[in-house]
């Protein structure tokens, strides 16, 4: 969420964080903000979806699927970093 | 051991109704709360208003759907007060409706999949118009294999999928050590999608047998780590 975040203001945009559904837009906007295939971002989607129903529904997800995640978000976090030193290498 | 593929449950509603009538009905009996207009109902299911029409009007005649005018416009609606339209709902979501959408999508994964089946209020019948279809899949798979095959099936049954995903050994582990939301999940109703009800005791009972040696061992020693308790609870 923070490297989808620091990929939305380094693209000018402040995300309304007090409005429901901030996550999703901001993990779906990544394509615009830091160049990140559709289809990734459907699976880091189904992440936030996995989040949402374990804190509100009580649904835990796997060690495995836990794991997955991590590496994921690991690989975005270097994928915007990327990004910003090729795209915004002031902020850098 | 590759997990057993219900047989021809893939075409048992293209057996028991015409393409027309099959998705029409799935269509409106699993969205009971939409009131659709004819070309609505043509846009969705990708088939030709004329014919759609008449069979629309056959099933309103018969008293399976409700037909309403509304200004210059037909809609069709589900009959709740028809006297076979839980079985009716029910048979739809096993087959065109549900199990079959979501049975194609996770075709491809193949035999990776040990298990898959539908859980959560859809199985149990207690659906509201915007609940999310819950998917456990146990098997050999990536979260991201399985949400990238389910992301067009939520799209075609116009409901949020959300899968649960566990390889075959920590989804044994963790039935046996009597993890509550799995065991919930296990005793609640479920549509099976891929294997049935024995490959899932099978899947479970794999490590419970596992866990019994081990806790057999373990009896020799005095440090025993709650082995009955939770055998006790996982048969629930």
């Amino acid at each position: 969420m923070q490297a989808a975040t620091t990929a939305m203001l380094a693209n000018g945009f402040r995300p309304a964080t007090s409005e429901a559904g901030h996550h999703q837009l901001l993990i779906q906007a990544l394509p615009r903000t830091a160049g990140i295939p559709a289809d990734r971002v459907r699976v880091l989607d189904g992440y936030r979806a996995a989040r949402n129903q374990s804190d509100y529904r009580g649904v835990p997800v796997s060690d495995a699927v836990a794991k997955e995640c991590a590496a994921d978000a690991a690989a975005l976090l270097q994928q915007v970093r990327a990004w910003l030193a090729a795209h915004r290498p002031e902020l850098c | 051991m590759p997990a057993k593929r219900s047989p021809a449950a893939g075409n048992l509603a293209d057996l028991l109704f015409g393409a027309y009538r099959r998705d029409a009905l799935a269509l409106l009996l699993l969205h009971p709360e939409a009131a659709l207009h004819v070309r609505e109902i043509g846009r969705v299911t990708g088939k030709a208003p004329g014919t759609l029409l008449r069979e629309l009007d056959r099933l309103a005649h018969a008293g399976i759907l409700l037909r309403k005018s509304v200004g210059n416009q037909v809609q069709f609606q589900a009959n709740s007060a028809c006297p076979i339209y839980e079985e009716l709902r029910s048979i739809l979501k096993k087959t065109a409706g549900v199990a079959d959408v979501l049975r194609a999508a996770l075709e491809p994964l193949g035999a990776r999949v040990r298990s898959a089946f539908v859980y959560g209020s859809i199985a149990r019948g207690d659906e509201r118009a915007g609940s999310d279809l819950d998917v456990m899949v146990i098997g050999d798979v990536d979260f991201a294999d399985v949400v990238l095959a389910l992301a067009p099936a939520g799209e075609t049954l116009r409901r949020e999928v959300n899968p649960n995903v566990y390889p075959p050994d920590e989804f044994a582990a963790k039935v046996a050590a009597g993890e509550p939301f799995l065991g919930r999940v296990m005793a609640d109703r479920k549509i099976f999608l891929i294997g049935g009800e024995d490959d899932l005791g099978q899947l479970a009972a794999h490590r419970k047998a596992q866990a019994a040696r081990a806790d057999q061992a373990r009896d020799r020693t005095p440090a025993r780590r709650g082995g009955t308790r939770a055998r006790g609870r996982s048969r629930r």
